[in-house]
């Protein structure tokens, strides 16, 4: 059997949390959750991520930021990173990219769509 | 722009992104309840969900058209100079005001910036900054379209150690205005752009990075 994929959420709006969690484990991943960046970066430390699913405004490092250091870190480099922002302007989505995220995600979205776009990112069909 | 007087949109801009973030937060926890409701959820209840859903939706497009509306980014006039103008402004102002020489690489895009003299007062505060504190004192600018935009690297050569200065002063570094002047990340914010600071370990060098969206109707 497939191990499962390991997502951790950065965000530290508990509302958004508890349904994008109950979501990805009905999608089959296994969540963990950290509320602003230093706890993403120590995240990232010590559990195989597969995927972090990191917002943009958070408390202290931003998402950018934690983006840049995640992708510092050689040992990570098959993690995927999607960036969640509440912002909605071209030139953070092209920044997101230019620090090294996979894909950049507008809030509100579909959580169909974000779910399809998780799984791609994961080299696995939605299920 | 000196501080207190911003764009119109701007005040409007943390308001669009509290609705966004709790629209999100909304929709994604009604899609969610739609996935645990019981197959033999009777009409009502299904026909109330479908409600909650499409509302979700649609004041999801009133969002983005709101959006569109206040966010600063290209559609006001004030101010508009062309980016050349600008950068020569900016390598004349160095030089004489801090000692810090300023290159010019590549051709500049002939495209026009919003509140262009706000953007050079709060750059030369912030190269004030990196020549005072980290002892700059030469600067490569290349500047370029990049997807629809206008991005505009300045670049120095830096040792491992001040690196790791530059990154730790990184926040403060763009967040801290000059004498009267707003935070360099402000004044980029509010012309609907993006600042931040890049560092290059392999090549030893760091550097700003803005990216701007061209004023509308802005070349020249």
């Amino acid at each position: 059997m497939e191990p499962k994929r390991r997502v951790l959420i950065v965000d530290d709006e508990p509302n958004i949390v508890l349904s994008l969690e109950f979501l990805l484990r009905q999608q089959g991943y296994e969540v963990s959750v950290a509320r602003d960046g230093e706890e993403a970066l120590a995240a990232a430390e010590e559990k195989r991520l597969d995927l972090v699913v990191l917002d943009v405004m958070l408390p202290g490092l931003d998402g950018f930021e934690v983006c840049r250091r995640l992708r510092e870190r050689p040992e990570l480099a098959g993690l995927k990173i999607l960036l969640l922002t509440a912002r909605g302007r071209e030139v953070e989505r092209v920044r997101g990219l230019e620090e090294g995220a996979d894909a950049y995600v507008r809030k509100p979205f579909s959580t169909r769509q974000l779910m399809k776009t998780v799984a791609e990112l994961l080299g696995r069909p939605e299920e | 722009m000196k501080r207190g007087s911003r764009p119109a949109g701007h005040d409007l801009e943390p308001l669009v992104r509290e609705l966004r973030g709790s629209l999100a937060s909304l929709r994604a926890a009604s899609e969610a309840l739609a996935l645990l409701a019981p197959p033999e959820e009777n009409a009502e209840a299904k026909d109330l969900r479908s409600v909650v859903l499409a509302e979700g939706v649609r004041l999801t497009g009133l969002v983005d058209r709101l959006g569109t509306a206040v966010l600063p980014g290209g559609s006001q006039a004030r101010g508009r100079r062309p980016l050349k103008d600008l950068l020569s402004e900016l390598v004349r102002a160095a030089g004489a005001n801090l000692d810090l020489t300023i290159e010019i690489t590549a051709e500049t895009p002939a495209v026009r910036l919003s509140d262009g003299s706000a953007l050079v007062a709060s750059l030369l505060a912030t190269l004030g900054r990196l020549r005072r504190d980290f002892a700059v004192s030469r600067i490569t600018v290349r500047s370029r379209l990049h997807q629809e935009l206008v991005a505009l690297d300045l670049f120095w050569q830096a040792s491992e150690p001040e690196l790791w200065r530059l990154r730790e002063a990184n926040a403060d570094l763009l967040a801290a205005g000059g004498r009267g002047e707003a935070p360099l990340r402000e004044v980029v914010q509010a012309m609907g752009g993006e600042v931040w600071l890049t560092v290059d370990r392999a090549a030893a060098s760091a550097g700003l990075r803005l990216l701007l969206p061209p004023s509308s109707g802005g070349s020249g």
